[in-house]
């Protein structure tokens, strides 16, 4: 199949091209367990995904479902374990760390905890110049026009340029992290819950800045969040997962409107709606808790929460179906 | 409002003393809690929530202190107890699950010998007496294998399934009134629902009132009867759960509810509020919201609001309602 029937089958328009493509991606962590019985978790499992270039896709789905290892695989911060990862068309998997420098600032990550993954003994020069010196911006000068024009882009104002990560809000360094991020002009950033750590009032800020940032340099977002409500907000594309494996990929006003899967319609309707006039107090809850990934469910991993679950469920793993343009793995999908 | 009030916090001030000044971190909040009633706080990071929920139960420490006020359980002040009298009403006519089940449940005791002790530490009854409610209690939250469950480690139980074992020990005494801080935050959203659906069985049940602090306003949307919106240490807005959400008043509670991304709705841009929450130690002079509103007067940046009555039982901080009567002093 070439590029272009791909993305036709998606329901997608045909200009927009393939940036990162996964297939067959399998990633396992060791779990202890004997030397004759060692023990995986099956972190995520056979994700066939596709990026199109300039489009927000969101990953959605619980804690533990294998979102954040699949983003941190898909730009090699961990190796894959087994599957293939094209990017722009070139295998990116087992590529040699010299080669694959080049390709390492096209892609960059902003972490979801503003306290952690800024430096404390770093200032704001050096925490956002940092990448411009790697990627060879050896001159001083040009490195500090470059850093305080970053700032003014995602709105610190410029006094602040020495001052210290503990010297601001969460808000504030969400941004800093967000101007390093951009440094070196990406093209695919990958969004690790940037705003699930802040107020509501920050958090639209933050939301607004990355959308404008997306529009003014073409940014190809994959968006990691468990918040559905602001997964609609900003995204494309939605890409549910549950237990390390891919449930429902399609358009979010369409998938939103009509879930496929019934976990994905399970979760939109557990989500807490801030309307009093929509509660329902007969709602139909999930039931039972998140199964393990050391030893998953048989079969669909969804099966045991699954109320509409019957005999084949358990005993084979649903194959993509195409319905609407959107790609469900579900025996039995909802219409 | 005409019913009896199980707990009436009246003017509560909390202030913390450090090394760089006065904090008032709880600043002359007033709370009704009507029996079998759920009543949300909801409120950003550092707006005094928490804070007004360890001052009710006596657990704000050092440099933190209640400095005014008055809190009334059944009619009983309980602001200046002994800790020994105050330790005789905590975990048993009122009780607290906080946000972090992990945390907060002992590690190296089984679950079930952990809710027992608060049995057998405000009621009379033998150990094996006691064992037995604490399993019907299990069985009440919708623990799976209760009898089993007694002897698991909290590390051996999911964030629900704990989550469920705080509740359970909250409510073993029936107690008249339980403190909820964020206790869905931690969790994933299917088992929030069935937490949430939990708690609101509870109250129904057992009449018990909860006091729900939540960041979350589609929780408060879910199970409040009654809401009190907190804005620096102040109740900004007080209103019945329909009422706040059909006709916000108060420009704060305006602007968190516009700045949430709607599920019906597609938006270009979010709507924001400016700025950030003040520093309480260099509140502005007038209103403490004045710096980030869009409808400021000149007056609000010189002069504090009191709590108008902008509408039977709804009572707003702000200066645009002060036709209405006053409801604080």
């Amino acid at each position: 199949m070439s590029d272009r029937e791909r993305t036709a089958d998606n329901g997608i328009q045909e200009k927009n091209r393939i940036l990162l493509e996964a297939r067959h991606l399998v990633k396992e962590f060791p779990a202890g367990g004997t030397r004759k019985n060692p023990q995986v978790v099956h972190a995520v499992t056979d994700v066939n995904l596709e990026i199109f270039e300039g489009e927000t896709l969101a990953l959605v789905g619980e804690s533990g479902c294998g979102k954040s290892t699949l983003g941190r695989v898909l730009i090699r911060l961990l190796e894959p374990t087994a599957g293939e990862m094209l990017y722009q068309g070139k295998e990116i998997v087992g590529m040699k760390e010299k080669e694959f420098a080049a390709l390492r600032r096209e892609m960059q990550i902003i972490f979801q905890d503003p306290y952690a993954s800024l430096n404390p003994r770093m200032s704001v020069r050096e925490i956002i110049g940092e990448p411009l010196l790697t990627y060879g911006m050896k001159d001083k000068k040009e490195r500090e026009m470059r850093v305080r024009e970053l700032m003014q882009e995602v709105g610190i104002a410029q006094e602040f340029y020495n001052r210290y990560p503990h010297q601001f809000s969460g808000g504030q360094r969400q941004r800093i992290g967000i101007a390093r991020a951009i440094a070196l002009n990406p093209r695919l950033i990958i969004c690790d819950e940037p705003v699930s750590a802040l107020d509501v009032s920050i958090q639209s800020q933050v939301l607004n800045l990355l959308k404008d940032l997306q529009e003014r340099y073409g940014l190809t977002y994959l968006f990691i969040s468990h918040d559905l409500s602001v997964v609609k907000f900003i995204a494309d594309r939605v890409c549910v997962m549950f237990l390390g494996s891919v449930c429902e990929i399609g358009d979010t006003d369409k998938l939103y409107e009509k879930p496929l899967h019934p976990y994905t319609h399970f979760l939109l309707s557990a989500i807490p709606k801030a309307d009093p006039r929509l509660r329902n107090p007969d709602k139909e809850l999930l039931s039972g808790e998140i199964p393990s990934p050391v030893n998953p469910p048989s079969g669909c991993r969804f099966h045991t929460r699954c109320p509409y679950a019957k005999d084949i469920c358990s005993q084979k793993t649903p194959e993509c179906k195409k319905v609407e343009g959107r790609q469900v793995f579900c025996h039995f999908p909802l219409d | 409002m005409g019913e009896t009030m199980i707990l009436d916090i009246k003017n509560l001030q909390s202030h913390f003393f450090t090394a760089k000044g006065e904090v008032p971190a709880v600043d002359g909040v007033s709370i009704q809690v009507p029996q079998g009633k759920i009543i949300g706080i909801v409120g950003e990071s550092g707006c005094g929530k928490s804070m007004t929920a360890m001052s009710v139960m006596g657990l704000l420490r050092y440099p933190g202190r209640v400095v005014g006020g008055s809190i009334a359980l059944a009619g009983r002040d309980i602001t200046h107890l002994t800790p020994k009298e105050l330790s005789l009403v905590r975990g048993n006519e009122i009780s607290m699950i906080f946000q972090e089940p992990m945390t907060s449940l002992n590690p190296v005791y089984p679950v079930g010998k952990q809710v027992r002790e608060a049995i057998l530490l405000h009621q009379k009854l033998s150990k094996t007496e006691a064992k037995e409610r604490v399993i019907d209690i299990f069985r009440a939250v919708g623990i799976p294998e209760p009898e089993k469950r007694y002897y698991s480690y909290p590390h051996q139980l999911s964030g629900g399934l704990r989550q469920r074992v705080m509740i359970g020990m909250a409510m073993v005494c029936h107690p008249k009134v339980m403190i909820a801080d964020e206790p869905t935050t931690a969790l994933d959203v299917t088992i929030e629902a069935q937490i949430l659906q939990l708690m609101k069985k509870l109250c129904k049940e057992q009449g018990t009132s909860i006091i729900l602090i939540t960041h979350n306003m589609g929780v408060v949307a879910e199970v409040c009867d009654y809401v009190y919106v907190m804005y620096a240490g102040k109740v900004m807005e007080q209103a019945e759960t329909f009422a706040l959400f059909d006709h916000p008043s108060h420009p704060y509670t305006q602007g968190l509810l516009k700045s949430i991304p709607k599920l019906d709705e597609k938006a270009e841009r979010l709507y924001t509020i400016e700025g950030v929450v003040p520093n309480l130690l260099h509140l502005p002079k007038g209103c403490s919201f004045c710096t980030r509103c869009d409808q400021a007067q000149e007056r609000c940046f010189v002069q504090k609001p009191c709590l108008y009555e902008a509408a039977d039982g709804h009572g707003v901080r702000c200066f645009q309602y002060e036709s209405g009567g006053q409801l604080d002093e």
